[in-house]
């Protein structure tokens, strides 16, 4: 029996197609999750993929934050399942308070889509396991609330606990402080990354490379070996 | 308030009738009397004005358009030709693709964000009314001389609509191409296209045969907003001494397409359409009167069920 990897949708997502696709690309099984069922169908692991959930209302994931769903997805992460959230699914997990910090307009306050390098700065987490540290990847990044920031204390104790996953290099796209991409929570189960691993899976589509296709291998071996 | 009911029609035929601020020509008001046999109610009166715009009915470009039919080679690719919503074309392995580029310049040229991005909206629900997800838009556009200050007022509300709109949608804009030449001056060209992929036994046609099938509307609720767009503004000239038509230009909501784009095909999926059309320039006066036409019998509305976002709104405006 395969790991079961379930992917939610809110009304407005727009990647969990492509996420479900990447889950299944990595050998795992992929499980429709729906916002408003609090039943999270015995899944080993819980993806919240990209897009505009409930339409961005009022502030990217701040309603989405309220759904059905995402009460059982707080209380399973902080049990120690294994949560990843995507660029709007980052923002939500933001707003829950399962990730420190917050999403605020690009500084140039312009929609940015690029392919981005980035660092593995932290490759022990649930979601990061298959990369080497410090292993520079490649993959697709696209949003306009992409500014990472929290306050000066959260940032350092980020550091300190060594909770910055992944870094921007070469350029900065959008302002982020001290050009964080990506962070987890203390336990390491909990991941949210702006960027798209999502998109570059296959070498077919995206940057041409399967830099992201990590994260759903990540999962793999740690669901495997428990 | 009385009711503009057909037989008050014929009692008072020599109603006044604001058949020109609806954009009709004398001619046209004389031909709509001659038809009815009577002058036509408040609600006749506006579904002509919008279906015999050049936008619906292509009446003066008809004799052109023509001969894409007429013309075209024979070819087993295509799988739906000309009077649909938008072409099918085999691809191979049971897979087709579909199609559509449409101008949105009036709107536009007016209110240029809203503009663009409905008419990506547009595109977007004729590729899906074929039964097809829509997976990317394209974008050609023409302005006038880039220092033109006419276009800096139009060009960035053109890129961020269509930008914008697609992006709520989960589409990528995957190409485009932008000319500057002074002809554009005031009349810009806005071009937008979309794509969709399916299979072949997915395709849907607008045409709506049998007795007894329910019709649905579903979809952002009807407002105030871009009344007349196709009859108000598509087929006039524009004149700055005249209150800005704004108003007639139509507001988009990306967020409630996104989720009929899901729902229409989730709807597909369970095999309930017999025909589907979306509602485009016209509104519901087009997308009613094309399906019972291109069917086998008629259609009765009830335009007093119809969700509305103003709920002032009157059904000669609907």
């Amino acid at each position: 029996m395969t790991a079961r990897v379930g992917v939610i949708t809110f009304p407005g997502t727009l990647d969990d197609r492509d996420t479900q696709r990447a889950v299944r690309t990595a050998g795992l099984e992929a499980v429709p999750l729906w916002h408003r069922d609090k039943d999270l169908k015995q899944v080993d692991a819980v993806i919240l993929p990209g897009g505009f959930s409930y339409g961005d209302y009022l502030r990217a994931g701040a309603i989405s934050r309220f759904s059905p769903v995402m009460d059982s997805v707080i209380d399973q992460a902080k049990a120690g399942m294994p949560v990843l959230g995507i660029c709007n699914g980052f923002q939500v997990l933001t707003e829950t308070h399962l990730l420190p910090g917050a999403m605020l307009r690009n500084n140039h306050l312009h929609f940015i889509c690029r392919d981005q390098k980035l660092r593995v700065e932290n490759a022990e987490t649930t979601w990061t396991r298959s990369y080497e540290q410090g292993q520079e990847i490649n993959i697709p990044l696209k949003n306009i609330d992409g500014r990472y920031v929290a306050d000066e204390r959260v940032l350092d104790e980020l550091e300190a606990e060594g909770r910055v996953v992944f870094r921007y290099q070469e350029l900065n796209p959008n302002g982020s402080l001290r050009d964080i991409a990506g962070i987890c929570n203390a336990a390491g189960n909990v991941v949210g990354l702006m960027p798209h691993p999502e998109h570059a899976v296959e070498p077919l589509i995206g940057t041409g490379r399967t830099d992201g296709l990590g994260f759903f291998t990540s999962i793999l071996k740690r669901l495997v070996s428990a | 308030m009385t009711l503009d009911t057909t037989k008050h029609a014929a009692q008072t035929p020599e109603a006044e009738q604001p058949w020109a601020e609806l954009g009709l020509k004398q001619d046209e008001y004389e031909r709509i009397r001659a038809i009815l046999g009577r002058r036509p109610t408040g609600a006749e009166l506006a579904m002509y004005s919008v279906m015999w715009s050049e936008h619906c009915s292509y009446k003066s470009s008809k004799v052109h358009l023509r001969q894409f039919g007429d013309k075209a080679p024979e070819s087993d690719a295509l799988l739906v030709g000309i009077g649909e919503n938008a072409g099918v074309v085999d691809v191979g392995q049971g897979y087709a693709v579909t199609f559509k580029v449409e101008s949105h310049n009036h709107p536009s040229y007016i209110e240029p964000y809203q503009g663009a991005a409905t008419g990506v909206g547009g595109i977007v629900r004729d590729i899906l009314a074929m039964g097809a997800r829509p997976v990317a838009v394209m974008d050609p556009l023409r302005f006038g001389a880039a220092d033109h200050p006419d276009t800096k007022r139009v060009l960035p509300g053109v890129v961020a609509g269509i930008g914008g709109y697609g992006n709520c949608l989960g589409l990528p804009n995957i190409g485009g191409e932008v000319v500057f030449d002074p002809c554009y001056q005031g009349n810009p060209l806005v071009n937008a296209l979309c794509v969709g992929v399916m299979k072949h036994e997915d395709i849907h046609l607008a045409k709506a045969s049998g007795s007894g099938n329910k019709v649905i509307l579903y979809g952002a609720r009807t407002g105030g907003d871009g009344i007349g767009g196709v009859s108000v503004l598509a087929s006039e000239t524009f004149d700055d001494s005249k209150p800005t038509k704004r108003p007639a230009v139509q507001v988009g909501d990306p967020f409630q397409e996104k989720l009929l784009i899901e729902c229409t095909l989730e709807v597909f999926k369970e095999d309930l359409v017999e025909g589907i059309q979306d509602l485009g320039g016209a509104g519901l006066s087009c997308a009613t009167s094309e399906l019972a036409s291109a069917g086998s019998g008629g259609m009765r509305v009830e335009l007093d069920t119809v969700p509305l976002r103003d709920s002032s709104l009157s059904p000669r405006r609907s």
